[in-house]
């Protein structure tokens, strides 16, 4: 039989993964960074303080998430949500369909803007 | 029988620096977004990406 875990488990797992993007002390909030295959930064958002809601239904939603501004010129492929200590906390894939985090365009100007709308975190089943 | 693995979700927006979208596909673009769009940036999106990836779409009035 499949593992599985009812939602009040599911939205603790959320929260407990979710609510670590909040740790550390060096910046004032977490941050979604986008990153060409090799781990250049191209573009950085940043999360609000906290940086979700409370889950329910086994997913958390994210608060607002500032623009980046000036993107560096690139292809993104990767992602990383880092915590205010810039510590990984979830690794993503990046592309324009099909990807974890879903681009109008991966490929980015220099001094580009780049924009999340929604982010969700959801918990295994 | 599949197992359901964590995951994260989002759509991202990307503008030029003249504050025109980047858009590869615009029929890849999720309809909350797309029907958000001003009617410049659609018109925009259109005439830039390849034909088949047009968005034709009749706009509501």
């Amino acid at each position: 039989m499949t593992v599985t875990h009812p939602t009040v488990v599911r939205n603790s797992i959320a929260d407990g993964v979710v609510d670590q993007i909040d740790g550390g002390t060096t910046n004032a909030t977490g941050q979604l960074i986008l990153r060409t295959a090799g781990d250049v930064a191209l573009a950085t958002l940043n999360f609000s303080n906290p940086a979700f809601g409370d889950a329910a239904a086994g997913v958390a939603t994210a608060a607002s998430i500032t623009d980046e501004s000036s993107a560096t010129a690139g292809t993104s492929t990767k992602c990383t949500l880092e915590d205010r200590d810039n510590t990984t906390i979830v690794n993503g894939s990046v592309g324009t369909s099909g990807e974890d985090i879903n681009l109008s365009s991966n490929v980015f100007g220099a001094g580009d803007t780049v924009s999340v709308t929604a982010l969700t975190y959801t918990a295994p089943a | 029988m599949q197992k359901t693995k964590a995951k994260i979700s989002a759509y991202v927006m990307v503008y030029d620096k003249d504050g025109m979208p980047r858009i590869d596909n615009p029929l890849s673009v999720p309809d909350t977004v797309w029907d958000k769009l001003p009617k410049e940036h659609k018109d925009w999106a259109n005439a830039q990406c390849k034909p088949e990836f047009k968005r034709l779409k009749q706009e509501m009035s």
